[in-house]
């Protein structure tokens, strides 16, 4: 006796599903569309490109040195005379640009909201100490308690710039992000 | 908000996906970042980012002034970051569909 070869449909509708490329309709034109393994491997590459954005993103050494100045230089500004507080804060804006710009120029990368969003943790608690400062600065008008509060405010920047720094790069290499993991 | 999930085509094939999978946490990055990040030579970024710039996803600069060679810039517009957020969780629920079967 032969064997009897069987047609099974829903076999041939499995493989069909788990082709590399599948073709279905949408609108009345043929659009090519993922398998669900395809998906998986699409997934993945989108995470080896984050961990690979982890590794370029790396942040000269002067740079959070020099955000501090500028920031300590800004926060400082409010309490000098008017003849030299606007100067002092168009120093201090000039120097901030130039931050930015070097920091582009030397990383091949833009300033983004999404770093902020990355380590929002660091980036409200430096917020709120550059608020705190202002408002220290403006209630005591006394120069010992301007010149602490700008190295509070210099040191802050380092450490939390620097923290914020580690939690971007530690949330892209392990795919925390949008919640993968 | 949640992105609606939305299957694209233009994003989906792999260096464009790449691409917009960087840009989508740096917003912008210079044309040697990108074909560094993915390995290919100038010409195959460029087609890539011409496909992403016809289609509205992103944009590309070139800042003059600053002295020396001229760096082009290429940054993920809205809707660029939309689309590629509804085309991530349209991935993610295809996957989970296939970990579904697989159990």
């Amino acid at each position: 006796m032969f064997p009897v070869l069987e047609f099974h449909p829903q076999r041939l509708a499995n493989t069909e599903r788990d082709c590399y490329l599948s073709v279905m309709e949408s609108n009345g034109e043929p659009t090519l569309r993922p398998s669900p393994d395809e998906a998986r491997a699409s997934l993945d590459d989108v995470r080896r490109m984050e961990a690979d954005l982890a590794d370029r993103l790396i942040t000269p050494w002067w740079y959070y040195p020099g955000l501090g100045l500028v920031e300590a230089l800004l926060v400082s500004s409010v309490a000098l005379p008017k003849s030299l507080s606007a100067p002092a804060m168009v120093v201090g804006l000039v120097g901030l640009g130039l931050l930015v710009s070097a920091y582009r120029r030397l990383t091949g990368l833009g300033m983004s909201n999404q770093y902020f969003a990355l380590a929002r943790g660091w980036s409200v608690a430096l917020l709120v100490v550059i608020l705190g400062a202002f408002a220290v600065v403006l209630l005591f008008d006394q120069p010992l308690v301007i010149a602490a509060t700008a190295v509070v405010v210099f040191v802050a920047t380092i450490v939390l710039g620097r923290g914020g720094d580690s939690a971007i790069r530690d949330r892209l290499r392990h795919g925390t992000r949008n919640g993968k993991s | 908000m949640k992105p609606v999930p939305s299957f694209d085509e233009v994003i989906h094939a792999p260096n464009r996906l790449k691409i917009c999978a960087l840009l989508a946490t740096a917003t912008t990055a210079e044309f040697g970042t990108l074909r560094d990040a993915l390995a290919v030579a100038d010409s195959v970024t460029s087609k890539q980012l011409k496909v992403l710039t016809e289609a509205g996803y992103v944009k590309l600069s070139k800042p003059t002034g600053t002295g020396g060679r001229a760096k082009t810039w290429v940054t993920l517009t809205p809707a660029g970051r939309r689309a590629f957020q509804g085309h991530l969780a349209m991935l993610q629920q295809m996957a989970a569909d296939v970990s579904q079967g697989v159990g």
